[in-house]
C-alpha cells in the first residue's frame, strides 16, 4: 500500500531499522510496542499459569514448593493486569485514538514515548525478582501485614512495589495524554457525540486511570517506607491493616472497568460494521460507559465484605455493586440489537466478538451472586472468584483484545491475518478457556480456597481441577497458533486494502497502513455522524436522523 | 418481614446441592471426609438462609444466561449474511425498548438486594452479647424464623434454637494454625473445635500476625481474622458431624495447610469432652509405660515446652507462661483427630511430623529437631498417650 515518505520532526532522522522504533515519537509505533510488550508480558504470565494449572492438577506438591507457588501466582496476577492488559489495551488505544478522531498525532508525542519506555523499564523491574530468585509471594492484593517487612523480608516484594510505582506513573502520563488528545484534536465536524465508541471507551478508562492510580501510588508509597524506613501506616498495632485494603481496592476495582472498557469498545466498533448496521442506541452506549464509570469508584468496598467492615456500609456497597449491573445490561442489549436483523459477515473479528459477549455474559452474571454481600462471604477468596475474575478478564478483555487484533491488524500491517487459522485459534481458546474456568465455579462451591498450592485429596476436587490443566494448555496451544498466525500472515497473506471491512471510522479512510503524519492531505471525509465513512460510501452529507 | 416464599426451603435446596455436586463434582464415594466442605450443604440455619440466597440468585442468573445466550445464538445464525449485497434497515435505536431493557435489570438487581438483606443479619449479627448487633434484642434464632424462606426449621426447632445455651469460643489466627480458647472451660486447644449442637457458638477472632479467615462453608460465611483488632462470627450447628473449613485470606507460605474442623456433637459428648481435658493433664504428669516416659523425657530435653504447653508438665526454670505463645497447647493430643491440622492423628504421621515438620508444612516455625528413630517412636508414643 502506498506509504509516505514525508519526514517528520524527532525521529525522522531515523526511516528505518531499530532505531526507528526505539527513537520514535510516532503514536502508532508507540502503540505498537506497547502491544509488542504486553504480548511478551502475556506469554510470561502465562506460562506461570500453565505452572500452576500443573502444581494444581492433583493433590499434593508435585512440581513447585510453596513459596514458588505463592510467587507465581502473585507474579501471574500482577503481570497479566498491569504489563499485559493495561498496557496492551493502552498500545491499541495509542495506535487507534489518533486515527479515530482524524488527529495527526497524540497531543503529547514525546511525554508518549517516555510513558511506552517507563512501562517497559517498570515491567522489567517488577520482574527482576526472578534473576535474584525471589520475587513477591503475597499476592497480586499484597495485603499488609504479610507484605510487610516481618512476613516478606526478600527483595521482591520491594521490586513489586517500585516496579508498579513507575507503571503507574506511565499510566498517568498516557492518561493526560489521552485526555488532551481527545479534548483538543478532533477532526473538524467530529463532536464528543460522534466519537468512535473505542474513543469514547479510552476516554472513560483513562479518566479512571487519572482519579484512580494517584491512591495506588500512594499506597505502595506508604508500604515501601513502612517496609524500609520505619513508618507504620498498615502496622497492625500502631496503623491499620485495612487502610491499605481501602486504598488497594480504591485503584483496582476502578482499575477492572479501566480493562474492560475498551474491550467493551472494541466490540462496540466490530459489531456494527460486521452486521452492516449502525450501532443500536450510541447514545445510551456512551452515557452507560460514562456511567459505569462514574460508579466504578463507589464499589470497591465489595472487595471487602468479609474483612469486618460495618453492616451498614455493606449494605450501601451492596447496593451500588448492583446497580453497576444495570449499565453493563443496557450495553448487552444495545449489543444484540445492533445484530438484529443485520447481516452478519461472518469473520475472525466477529467470532472474538460474539466470544467476547458469551463468555463476558458469565462473568457479569457471577459478579452478581458476589455483589450480595451476605453471599460474598461464602464466595469470596474461592474458587468462584477465579473464575468469576477469569471470565470478567479473559472472557471479556482478552477475546475483545483478539477481536480488536484480528480486526486493526490489517489496518496495522496492511496483511490480512489468515482466516481459517484465526478461526481455528477462536475455537482452541474458546473451548480451552471454557474447560479451564468454568469448573472453577463448583469448585469454589464446593469450599476450594484460591491461592493454595496443595489441596486434600478425596474431597471431591481432583476431577475438576485436571479438566481445568487440560484447559489451560487448550489454551496455550491457541496462543501458539495465534503467533504462528502472526509470523505465517506477515509472509504470505494478501494486502489488505485501505478499508476492508466496510469499516465506518476515520482509522479507515486512510491507508493500510497509515502514514506517519496518519492522513494525507484532503483524505479526510467529512464528520456528519458517528459513522463518517459510511455516510461517503452512501453519499449522505447530512447526519441520519436518529428514529428515537 | 417481606414476603418471600417464592422458592422454597432448604430441603429442597440441599437436595439440589447434592445433586449438583454429585454432577459436576464427581464426589468419591466413601471418602475420609463425612461431607463436602461446600456451603450448598448447610448444617446451621445459618448457612442455610446463605444457600437459599444461593439458590434465588442461581434461578434468577440461568433466566438471564439462557435469555442473552439465546438472543446470541439465534442472531449468530439468524442473520449470517446470505449475498454480498445485502444491505439491512439502519435503525439506529428504539427509547422504548431501551427503556424497557434498563428497567428490566433494575429491578431484578433491585430484587436480588432486596433478598439479600436478610442474609445481612445472619453473617453479621452475633447472639446477643453486650456490643454487639442483635435484632432488636431478640434472640436471632427466632427472628430468623420469621423469613419463612430461611427454610425447613419448624416453629418448635426454631424455639428450641432460642432457648439453647450460647458459647464463647475465642480463635487467635497464627501462620499456620487456629489457637481455640474456651474461656467458659478455661480450655486451650487447637486443630479440632468441639461445639455442642444447638448451642449458639460465637467466635470472637484475632489474629497473631498476618490478616486470616475463619470459612466453615457449612456454618457460616467466612470472615476476617485481622490482627490487633476482633472480629466476631457465629453459628449454630444443627446436627453433628465434622465441618471442615480452610483458611481463606493469603497467610503466607503455608496457606493451604490450615485448615480448621468444627466437630459438632451432642451436649452429653460436649460435657464428656470437656472433662476430658482436665483428666489429660493426670495422663501428662503420669507417662503410662517405659516409652512414654522416655517420650516424655525427650519432649523435656529437646525444647519442645520453649512453644508447647501441656497442661500438667511444669515449665523449667528459665520460662514462664509468656513463653509459651508460639506452638498450639499440646494437652490431650492424644485424642485430636488431627496433627498440625493436615495428617490424620495416626502413630505412622506423627512420626512422619515430628521427623521433618517443615517438610509438610513449608516454613513452620517448628524445626527439624533431628531426632532419631528411636527418640521419634517414644517421642510419638509419649504425645500419643495423652488423653
Amino acid at each position: 500500500m502506498a506509504t509516505t515518505t514525508l519526514p517528520r520532526t524527532g525521529a525522522g532522522r531515523y526511516e528505518s531499522g531499530i532505531w526507528s522504533w526505539l527513537a520514535t515519537v510516532d503514536h502508532k509505533k508507540i502503540g505498537m510496542m506497547y502491544m509488542a510488550m504486553g504480548f511478551f508480558f502475556f506469554l510470561v504470565s502465562g506460562i506461570m499459569a500453565l505452572i500452576i494449572r500443573l502444581e494444581l492438577s492433583a493433590p499434593g506438591r508435585q512440581f513447585v514448593g510453596a513459596d514458588t507457588y505463592n510467587q507465581l501466582f502473585t507474579m501471574h496476577g500482577t503481570g497479566m493486569i498491569f504489563l499485559f492488559v493495561i498496557p496492551f489495551l493502552a498500545g491499541l488505544a495509542n495506535y487507534l485514538v489518533p486515527l479515530q478522531i482524524g488527529a495527526l498525532d497524540m497531543a503529547f508525542p514525546r511525554l508518549n514515548a517516555l510513558g511506552l519506555w517507563m512501562a517497559v523499564f517498570g515491567g522489567i523491574l517488577m520482574m527482576s525478582g526472578f534473576a535474584v530468585g525471589d520475587n513477591a509471594a503475597a499476592g497480586w492484593t499484597s495485603y499488609p501485614p504479610l507484605a510487610n517487612q516481618t512476613f516478606s523480608p526478600t527483595i521482591g516484594q520491594d521490586l513489586w512495589i517500585t516496579g508498579l510505582l513507575v507503571v503507574g506513573a506511565s499510566s498517568l502520563i498516557g492518561s493526560v495524554n489521552f485526555l488532551v488528545t481527545v479534548a483538543n484534536m478532533r477532526a473538524p465536524g467530529m463532536t464528543w457525540m460522534r466519537l468512535p465508541l473505542l474513543t469514547w471507551t479510552v476516554v472513560v478508562a483513562q479518566a479512571m486511570i487519572l482519579c484512580a492510580t494517584p491512591m495506588l501510588t500512594g499506597a505502595l508509597v506508604m508500604l515501601l517506607t513502612d517496609r524500609n524506613f520505619g513508618t507504620r501506616f498498615f502496622d497492625a498495632q500502631l496503623g491499620n491493616p485495612r487502610l491499605w485494603q481501602h486504598m488497594f481496592w480504591f485503584y483496582s476495582h476502578p482499575a477492572v472497568y479501566i480493562m474492560v472498557l475498551p474491550a467493551m469498545g472494541a466490540v462496540s466498533e466490530i459489531l456494527p460494521v460486521f452486521s452492516r448496521k449502525p450501532l443500536f442506541g450510541y447514545v445510551a452506549l456512551v452515557l452507560s460507559t460514562i456511567a459505569i464509570g462514574v460508579l466504578g469508584f463507589v464499589t470497591w468496598v465489595h472487595h471487602m465484605f468479609t474483612s469486618g467492615v460495618n453492616p451498614v456500609v455493606e449494605t450501601f456497597f451492596m447496593l451500588s455493586t448492583m446497580v453497576i449491573a444495570v449499565p453493563t445490561g443496557v450495553k448487552f442489549f444495545n449489543w444484540i440489537a445492533t445484530v438484529w436483523g443485520g447481516s452478519l459477515n461472518w469473520k475472525t473479528p466477529l467470532y472474538y466478538t460474539f466470544g467476547f459477549l458469551s463468555t463476558f455474559l458469565v462473568g457479569g452474571i457471577s459478579g452478581v451472586f458476589q455483589g450480595s454481600a451476605p453471599l460474598d462471604t461464602q464466595l469470596h477468596d474461592t474458587y468462584w472468584v477465579v473464575a468469576h475474575l477469569h471470565y470478567v478478564l479473559f472472557g471479556g478483555t482478552v477475546f475483545g483484545i483478539f477481536a480488536g487484533l484480528y480486526y486493526w491488524w490489517p489496518k496495522m500491517t496492511g496483511k490480512f491475518l489468515n482466516e481459517p487459522i484465526g478461526k481455528l485459534q477462536f475455537w482452541l481458546m474458546f473451548i480451552g478457556f471454557n474447560v479451564t474456568f468454568f469448573p472453577m465455579h463448583t469448585l469454589g462451591l464446593m469450599g476450594m480456597p484460591r491461592r493454595i498450592v496443595d489441596y486434600p485429596a478425596g474431597r471431591g476436587w481432583e476431577l475438576q481441577n485436571l479438566i481445568a490443566t487440560v484447559g489451560a494448555f487448550m489454551v496455550a496451544i491457541a496462543v501458539l497458533v495465534f503467533m504462528y498466525n502472526v509470523l505465517y500472515s506477515l509472509r504470505t497473506s494478501e494486502e489488505a486494502s485501505d478499508n476492508p471491512w466496510e469499516g465506518n471510522t476515520l482509522e479507515w479512510a486512510t491507508s493500510s497502513p497509515p502514514p506517519a503524519h496518519n492522513f494525507n492531505p484532503g483524505s479526510l471525509p467529512p464528520v456528519n455522524s458517528d459513522r463518517p465513512l459510511w455516510d461517503e460510501r452512501n453519499g449522505v452529507s447530512v447526519p441520519v436522523a436518529h428514529q428515537h | 418481614m417481606l414476603p418471600i416464599c417464592l422458592v422454597r426451603t432448604c430441603a429442597s435446596s440441599r437436595r439440589m446441592a447434592g445433586l449438583a455436586l454429585a454432577l459436576l463434582g464427581g464426589l468419591a464415594p466413601g471418602s475420609v471426609f463425612a461431607e463436602p466442605p461446600s456451603p450448598l450443604v448447610p448444617a446451621s440455619p445459618q448457612a442455610a438462609v446463605l444457600a437459599n440466597l444461593y439458590w434465588l440468585i442461581f434461578w434468577m442468573a440461568v433466566a438471564v444466561f439462557v435469555l442473552v445466550e439465546g438472543l446470541l445464538l439465534y442472531s449468530a445464525f439468524r442473520f449470517r449474511r446470505r449475498s454480498d449485497g445485502e444491505q439491512p434497515a439502519q435503525i439506529h435505536g428504539n427509547i422504548r425498548l431501551e427503556l424497557a431493557w434498563t428497567i428490566a435489570p433494575a429491578l431484578i438487581i433491585g430484587a436480588i438486594f432486596v433478598l439479600s438483606i436478610p442474609g445481612m443479619g445472619v453473617v453479621n449479627a452475633p447472639p446477643a452479647t453486650a456490643g454487639d448487633v442483635v435484632f432488636d434484642g431478640t434472640p436471632v434464632a427466632s427472628a430468623a424464623s420469621n423469613v419463612c424462606f430461611v427454610g425447613d426449621i419448624s416453629a418448635e426447632e426454631a424455639a428450641a434454637f432460642a432457648n439453647t445455651s450460647t458459647m464463647t469460643i475465642q480463635v487467635t489466627g497464627r501462620q499456620w494454625w487456629w489457637q481455640l480458647n474456651y474461656p467458659e472451660y478455661n480450655i486451650e486447644t487447637a486443630t479440632d473445635m468441639y461445639v455442642p449442637v444447638g448451642a449458639i457458638v460465637k467466635l470472637e477472632m484475632t489474629s497473631n500476625d498476618v490478616v486470616h479467615s475463619w470459612w466453615v462453608s457449612q456454618l457460616n460465611g467466612k470472615q476476617d481474622v485481622n490482627p490487633g483488632s476482633l472480629s466476631f462470627t457465629w453459628f449454630q450447628p444443627e446436627r453433628e458431624g465434622i465441618f471442615e473449613g480452610h483458611c481463606t485470606e493469603l497467610c503466607g507460605e503455608s496457606h493451604a495447610y490450615m485448615p480448621m474442623r468444627v466437630i459438632a456433637v451432642s451436649p452429653e459428648r460436649f460435657a464428656a469432652w470437656t472433662r476430658l481435658q482436665s483428666e489429660g493433664a493426670q495422663a501428662a504428669s503420669e507417662p503410662a509405660g517405659p516409652l512414654a516416659a522416655q517420650g516424655r523425657l525427650i519432649f523435656e530435653q529437646k525444647g519442645c515446652l520453649a512453644c508447647h504447653a501441656i497442661q500438667g508438665v511444669p515449665l523449667p526454670a528459665p520460662l514462664n507462661d509468656q513463653a509459651l505463645t508460639r506452638g498450639p497447647n499440646l494437652t490431650n493430643i492424644g485424642e485430636r483427630q488431627q496433627i498440625a491440622g493436615v495428617l490424620q492423628n495416626t502413630p505412622e504421621n506423627m512420626h512422619a511430623w515430628l521427623a521433618n515438620p517443615p517438610q509438610i508444612k513449608p516454613g513452620t516455625r517448628m524445626p527439624n529437631l533431628g531426632l532419631s528413630p528411636q527418640e521419634l517412636d517414644a517421642l510419638a508414643a509419649y504425645l500419643a498417650s495423652l488423653k
